[in-house]
């Protein structure tokens, strides 16, 4: 279990304990405030927290700087990446879902209306704050279930975000484009983001060694092994997102608890 | 108020909320800056 498990989940699943999505949650602590804002001036503002970061991540403090922000964005605004069958499991407990473009692909690919972002809440109030721009439109746990299995199977891992720990107000579809992979894995600034709950791991009988499973994992954490033709998960780089099991025809990959596995149980 | 924080590249100890280091203040200064103008 990860940290928030503990302190927001009683020890389960903290992204499945329906408290972290409440109304009343909601409303405290100006959360429409800080959701409104941390959309509408996105696209303004990431561009120069990279740039910080870079001169952060070449300084004398880099260390220190990752601790500080991973603490503040823990309070925040943090993620964890969910597989499929927990993400279904959160949207088809939502009684309001709004759809609206990706904030981090208008910053990465100048792609305004990437659809890819789901507000866990039809709130009124935060459709009149959010901008115009981000067309936001109210779809159906169903509708969202079937949009996230088709980018699921093309190869996107998903991810929960909160608005002001520990409310969990948002969640995202998300590739290399995605700017909290690259701020917590692809450039190491620092963590924005836990792991899954799970490690994947390759049933070798059933492996053919196609190498699908490799291309789709954004995160290098799957080796292909010549002399027997198979591949292998690293647990200590697999992210649990579970992408790769769409990729093979075989069914060779399953998805286990991350809390079971004695290398990976630390690893977040 | 939480353990001392020994950062080996580091030259600076994070102890608690507070920040130890022999740094110049101007150095320490763009620092804080740099951090606090990140958000994400």
């Amino acid at each position: 279990m990860c940290e928030f498990c503990v302190k927001h989940g009683d020890g389960k699943k903290w992204y499945l304990a329906m408290e972290n999505y409440s109304r009343e949650l909601l409303h405290q602590q100006d959360r429409i405030g800080y959701m409104s804002y941390f959309v509408n001036t996105f696209e303004e503002r990431v561009p120069l927290s990279l740039t910080r970061l870079e001169k952060l991540s070449r300084g004398p403090f880099r260390n220190i700087a990752k601790l500080l922000l991973t603490r503040s964005q823990k309070r925040d605004h943090f993620g964890q990446i969910v597989p499929l069958e927990d993400m279904e499991q959160i949207l088809v407990r939502m009684d309001g879902i709004f759809r609206l473009s990706c904030p981090c692909r208008r910053v990465t690919a100048g792609q305004k209306n990437a659809r890819y972002c789901y507000a866990l809440t039809a709130d009124p109030q935060l459709a009149a704050e959010v901008d115009d721009s981000f067309s936001l439109e109210v779809i159906t746990s169903s509708e969202a279930i079937e949009s996230v299995r088709n980018l699921d199977r093309a190869g996107l891992f998903h991810s929960i975000w909160t608005f002001k720990t520990p409310y969990i107000g948002a969640v995202c579809n998300c590739d290399q484009d995605c700017i909290a992979y690259r701020i917590s894995y692809s450039r190491s600034y620092y963590q924005i983001m836990f792991r899954g709950e799970y490690v994947g791991r390759v049933d070798l009988d059933a492996c053919n060694g196609c190498r699908n499973c490799m291309r789709q994992c954004h995160f290098g954490a799957i080796r292909y092994f010549a002399a027997n033709k198979k591949v292998e998960i690293d647990v200590r780089q697999c992210y649990g997102c579970g992408v790769c099991r769409a990729a093979c025809q075989n069914d060779a990959i399953t998805l286990h608890a991350r809390s079971a596995d004695t290398v990976a149980v630390k690893i977040w | 108020m939480g353990a001392v924080l020994c950062l080996k590249n580091d030259m600076a100890q994070l102890e608690g909320d507070s920040f130890r280091t022999n740094l110049p203040n101007d150095v320490l200064a763009h620092f804080f800056i740099l951090s606090d103008q990140v958000m994400i």
